[in-house]
């Protein structure tokens, strides 16, 4: 899906700083980045501007990014558009992550190298 | 039939009284008709007279008519009784004719009379007819009769007129002395326990003998007299010959008989003495028997006795409580056999015992184990084994374990029941101590498991704490160095330092709590204003709170007796917590008042800290271990606002550790309210 405007991102993270690092990082990629702070201004923002990738932080004030991916793909009845989220909470727990429909789960702290590659990865190839 | 010789033949007296009444009354209805045929007979014999006639149809009505029999012997002994009078007296007393006229009046006697003998012998079949229960009395009178009778009746046969004509003009008439004999007859056989009865029923060695010579001494005698008469009169030999030939005959018959009656007499005695001794030595040998029974039978007992008593020995020493019941056909039991509890093993001095006894009762077992009693009953009724163990209650008022256990037996059709009971009070008291400390082993276990638990969360907390800030640092760092911008630089460099300051308030809250754990950390109190504290942490948060919650405060002057540092830290937490648990739009009550009588000698005012907010609260499950260490509520989890759990249990430990109190509550419109009491001096 390449057209001529670069591909929108969005971004939720409640650790501001973290939140800016990687838009940031995304931003210097030449992706479109769209930033919210919790999870309940993820799914507005989400709403409104229809991302082309979504990257969730696990543990957010008021809806949790897990929350935020089963709305997308259960009620907003969203099963393309891919789903990355990130958590210092350790990687067990990436399986519930994936059954909630997130298509990658990452580690914190994701190093800014890998976060492009995956972003990358996952705008370019289809859906597996 | 076994004739009871006690009662009356009165058959006999009946066959012997109907002819005399009919000859009676033919001879009243030949005077009534004067007809000489019906009342002599023979022309050339003697009549019987009207009263004679009418004596004897009285006797044979009173014979014949229990009932009337004493008015009729009244009657024949008055009658009877005159006639004598006028014979003795020489006069006329007007009963000769009483009824009919004398049309046949011999010469020389006063017509109508009868003969002197026929009235004595009517005047004593009178008396016999009176009383013929009396024996000796009621037989003792008609022998008179029947000898003047058979006197009369021998000299028609032999023709000797003195033997029925006493006097010149008394002469007895042969109906009258046949008469005679048989009404006499008559009245002997109805005499109870009478010589006649026993006579003719008798079934005795002498009864037999009479029977046999009766006959002989009434018929034969006479016959042979009679013969001796004819054949003198026929001139076959003299007076003497003929009596001397009489007395042989009748000598070698009646000896003969005699002779034969006793061999045979003795014979049926040698019989009877043989059955009699052998019967003595049946009777011997019987009770020889009957003796060595009965001593093998004592002996059987003895031995029995002994055994028991050797069994009870043996029973009452062990433990166990033996019982035999038998089960009845109507389901219930009765006690055959229960083994002597001398101790009260049971708490039971007296072990029931009896029809209908169940052991132990219903009532005395705890209610729990009625059921598994209830059971054990209904085994033993239809026969199948029990093994239960119930609470029995004793008399003593002490509960113990009973282990009931029984086989059932059928015996001749019987169904018994062999129990015993076991006191286990000890093993089940072991027992429960052992459950017991299997369940506080249990608990304690969970308690590790919960507390392992709750460090592996901490763990992940922590690590997520100590991560997010380290991944800022690291990721700014690498822009600094990238980047040729010294403003970006600053920028940088500046949240760089802002979250190294975060991360050192984490590493000194891990201090804190390792310190507290150990009981290392320092607290010097003194005199601190409680309100000035919550002030300065208020605006110490004011650039950090979102617009979205507000915070209020409402401050009383209170100084309270705290180490200042950490109250400042208990109220950074409080307050720091309340703000970031509440949602956007919410909001953060802070308040400070004195609580009691501050300034009175009795010392008890506390000042008191209260942080109220909207955020999401707690599970009411949670609210007890609110304040344990590394415990994080599932509502803060689940909206996935990160802590370390640490906070709110530092800060109960230094509200303790300076004598105050922390607790928290739901509020109701949803929310937490947080409240703590300081001291505001020194403990004494």
């Amino acid at each position: 899906m390449l057209t001529d405007r670069p591909p929108t991102v969005l971004v939720a993270d409640d650790d501001l700083d973290l939140l800016e690092l990687t838009a940031h990082g995304l931003r210097l990629a030449g992706l479109e980045v769209l930033c919210a702070s919790d999870g309940c201004e993820a799914l507005a923002l989400y709403d409104e501007h229809h991302p082309q990738l979504m990257l969730l932080d696990w543990a957010m004030p008021g809806l949790t990014g897990t929350e935020v991916c089963a709305t997308v793909r259960g009620e907003r009845q969203d099963r393309t558009t891919p789903i990355l989220i990130a958590s210092a909470l350790g990687a067990h727990r990436a399986r519930e992550a994936l059954e909630r429909g997130a298509d990658e789960f990452l580690n914190k702290p994701v190093p800014l190298r890998v976060l492009r590659e995956t972003v990358t990865r996952l705008l370019q190839g289809p859906r597996s | 039939m076994v004739w009871r010789t006690s009662e009356p033949d009165r058959g006999l007296a009946r066959a012997l009284a109907w002819p005399v009444l009919v000859l009676g009354v033919l001879v009243l209805a030949g005077w009534a008709t004067q007809t000489p045929r019906l009342v002599t007979f023979s022309p050339e014999l003697p009549a019987m007279k009207a009263n004679t006639a009418l004596c004897l149809v009285l006797l044979a009505v009173g014979v014949l008519r229990p009932a009337w029999a004493r008015p009729a012997a009244a009657l024949v002994f008055v009658i009877s009784a005159v006639t004598v009078a006028e014979w003795v007296g020489d006069r006329r007393l007007g009963i000769d004719e009483l009824l009919l006229e004398d049309f046949l009046a011999d010469v020389g006697a006063p017509p109508g009379r009868m003969a002197v003998a026929t009235a004595v012998s009517l005047a004593s079949l009178a008396l016999a007819l009176w009383a013929p229960e009396r024996r000796h009395w009621a037989q003792a009178w008609p022998l008179v009769a029947f000898a003047v009778g058979y006197v009369a009746v021998l000299g028609y046969a032999y023709d000797v007129s003195t033997l029925y004509a006493v006097t010149t003009y008394s002469t007895v008439a042969l109906t009258t002395g046949l008469a005679l004999m048989l009404a006499s007859l008559a009245l002997l056989a109805q005499v109870p326990g009478g010589v006649l009865s026993w006579l003719r029923h008798g079934g005795g060695l002498g009864a037999v003998a009479a029977r046999r010579l009766v006959p002989l001494s009434l018929v034969g005698f006479p016959l042979l007299g009679g013969l001796r008469l004819a054949g003198e009169e026929l001139g076959w030999y003299d007076g003497r010959f003929g009596l001397a030939l009489m007395v042989m005959l009748a000598a070698t018959g009646t000896l003969t008989l005699t002779l034969v009656i006793a061999r045979r007499l003795e014979l049926v005695d040698q019989l009877r003495q043989q059955a009699l001794s052998e019967l003595m030595n049946l009777n011997a040998s019987l009770r020889e028997g009957r003796d060595a029974a009965w001593q093998d039978a004592l002996d059987l007992r003895h031995g029995l006795e002994e055994e028991q008593a050797r069994f009870l020995r043996a029973i009452t020493q062990v433990d166990d409580h033996v019982r035999t019941l038998e089960v009845l056909p109507d389901g219930g039991t009765s006690v055959v056999f229960a083994s002597p509890d001398p101790q009260g093993r049971f708490g039971v001095l007296d072990p029931p015992s009896g029809h209908g006894e169940v052991a132990p009762g219903l009532a005395r077992v705890r209610e729990e184990d009625v059921p598994a009693l209830r059971q054990a009953l209904r085994h033993i009724e239809v026969g199948k084994p029990v093994n239960s163990e119930v609470r029995y209650r004793g008399d003593d008022g002490v509960a113990r374990w009973l282990w009931l256990r029984g086989t059932p037996r059928r015996e001749g059709g019987r169904l018994f029941f062999d129990a015993v009971v076991t006191d286990v009070s000890e093993r089940h008291a072991l027992l429960d101590k052992l459950s017991l400390l299997l369940a506080s082993e249990r608990e304690q276990r969970l308690h590790l498991e919960a507390v392992d638990r709750m460090k592996d969360e901490f763990l992940a907390v922590a690590g997520h704490e100590l991560r997010t800030p380290l991944a800022v640092i690291r990721g700014n760092l690498d822009l600094v160095e990238a980047s040729d911008d010294p403003v970006e630089w600053r920028r940088r460099l500046s949240t760089i330092d802002r979250r190294t300051t975060g991360l050192q308030e984490l590493v000194a809250d891990l201090f804190d709590l390792a310190q507290l754990r150990t009981g290392q950390l320092r607290i010097e109190p003194r005199t601190t204003r409680l309100d000035h504290a919550v002030q300065d942490v208020v605006d110490e948060l004011a650039p950090e709170v979102s617009d979205a919650v507000s915070v209020q405060a409402r401050l009383d002057a209170v100084a309270v007796w705290c180490d200042p540092l950490r109250l400042h830290q208990i109220v950074a937490n409080l307050v720091g917590n309340a703000v970031k648990y509440t949602p956007p739009g919410g909001s953060v009550d802070v308040e400070v008042a004195l609580d009691g009588d501050g300034h009175g000698v009795s010392g008890d005012g506390r000042g008191v800290l209260i942080v109220r907010d909207t955020g999401i609260g707690v599970d009411e499950a949670d609210l007890p271990h609110l304040f344990d260490r590394f415990f994080r509520s599932e509502s803060a989890q689940h909206h996935g606002i990160p802590g370390t759990g640490l906070g709110l249990s530092i800060t109960h430990a230094l509200v303790t550790a300076q004598g105050g109190t922390i607790s928290a509550r739901q509020r109701d419109g949803g929310g937490l309210e947080m409240r703590v009491d300081l001291p505001l001096r020194p403990a004494p």
